[in-house]
């Protein structure tokens, strides 16, 4: 790509993606212009390009307009600890919560789907809780590679993602639910838990839930492993 | 006062480029050709700079962009908008200001050496 290291220089300096993508292709659009209009001048394709280009500016040039525009920064560069520390637990919660309801809905009406479909409750059932797991033992590690990804795609220092994900790896934070039984009358429940190590409820969360809080915990700290590791790459 | 005129003299190329896309919708690369032109290259800054200050005015409301293909020939053009005129004439104001204050300067005066 043309204009690279101008792009590179930009997304460092704190300029969100999509204006420094945008100013780059039209930069782009810009030299073919200036190395079309060269060449009807007479020069030739080398001597077209480096004229073309000198006539738009040097690099220090084009980078320094774009960089005094500093509204066109990104959420991130400008409040790094409110979008990649404070943000996170609230994003991790409406995730799961919002998940979680389709996933109690296939356990939890499991008849009615049978009803509908003739799709067994004995497959439903298991599903919806393999699903379940699935989501308390993923959600926090996927999490953590989405911030990581962010970071990179704004070239912000991986160490805001860590921050984060190192804040909200002790709370344990992971759903569960109850299905009802219409012939007790007894209606379903979603919870989503908290459980740090220091509150009382801690040493029961953790005995009914560990191979899943500690599956959570190895797979978050191997992305944490691995957005240090880019660090110094 | 000194931040005032400064500001002023900042604010030429967003002025120069509200003025020319009055009359109808350009391209970034036809803008520079046309200021260039029209200033009998008085002035003639670095072309690539004018993007930033078409995006910002764009940020601000002042034009919108839109990607059209002609000749074969894919770009971004620009139109003024009516927030646009609106600060076309405020800086046509502030600048024909300015012109008149350093006018009387360079006529001299009761301060004339």
């Amino acid at each position: 790509m043309p204009f690279e290291a101008i792009a590179e220089t930009l997304l460092k300096g704190g300029i969100a993606p999509r204006h420094v993508y945008r100013y780059i292709r039209e930069l782009t659009d810009h030299l073919e212009d200036g190395i079309a209009q060269q060449k009807s001048a007479g020069f030739g394709d080398e001597d077209a390009r480096i004229r073309a280009r000198a006539l738009l500016g040097d690099d220090r040039e084009l980078t320094a307009a774009m960089l005094e525009q500093t509204r066109f920064r990104s959420w991130p560069a400008r409040l790094p600890w409110l979008v990649f520390v404070i943000a996170p637990f609230f994003i991790l919660t409406v995730c799961l919560l919002a998940l979680l309801v389709p996933i109690f809905a296939i356990g939890d009406g499991a008849q009615h789907i049978y009803n509908a479909t003739g799709i067994a409750p004995d497959f439903l059932r298991p599903l919806s809780w393999v699903l379940l797991t699935g989501l308390n033992l993923l959600a926090l590690p996927l999490l953590a590679l989405g911030l990581g990804a962010l970071a990179h795609r704004q070239r912000l220092n991986p160490l805001w993602p860590v921050a984060g994900i190192v804040m909200l790896l002790p709370l344990f934070l992971h759903v569960s639910m109850a299905f009802g039984d219409p012939a007790l009358h007894k209606s379903g429940s979603l919870h989503v838990t908290v459980a740090p190590p220091f509150t009382a409820h801690f040493a029961q969360v953790f005995a009914d839930q560990a191979p899943v809080l500690i599956g959570q915990g190895l797979l978050t700290l191997m992305v944490i492993a691995y957005l240090l590791r880019r660090r110094t790459a | 006062m000194a931040q005032e005129t400064s500001s002023l003299i900042a604010g030429v190329p967003e002025l120069l480029i509200l003025r020319l896309l009055q009359d109808q919708e350009m391209y970034g690369y036809e803008i520079v050709q046309a200021i260039a032109a029209r200033t009998h290259q008085a002035v003639t800054p670095g072309e690539g700079v004018v993007y930033p200050v078409l995006h910002g005015l764009e940020k601000d409301g002042a034009l919108k962009s839109r990607r059209k293909a002609v000749n074969g020939r894919s770009r971004v053009y620009y139109t003024l908008t009516a927030k646009g005129a609106k600060r076309l004439n405020f800086l046509k104001g502030n600048w024909n200001t300015l012109n008149r204050a350093v006018q009387a300067v360079m006529a001299g005066g009761a301060n004339a050496v």
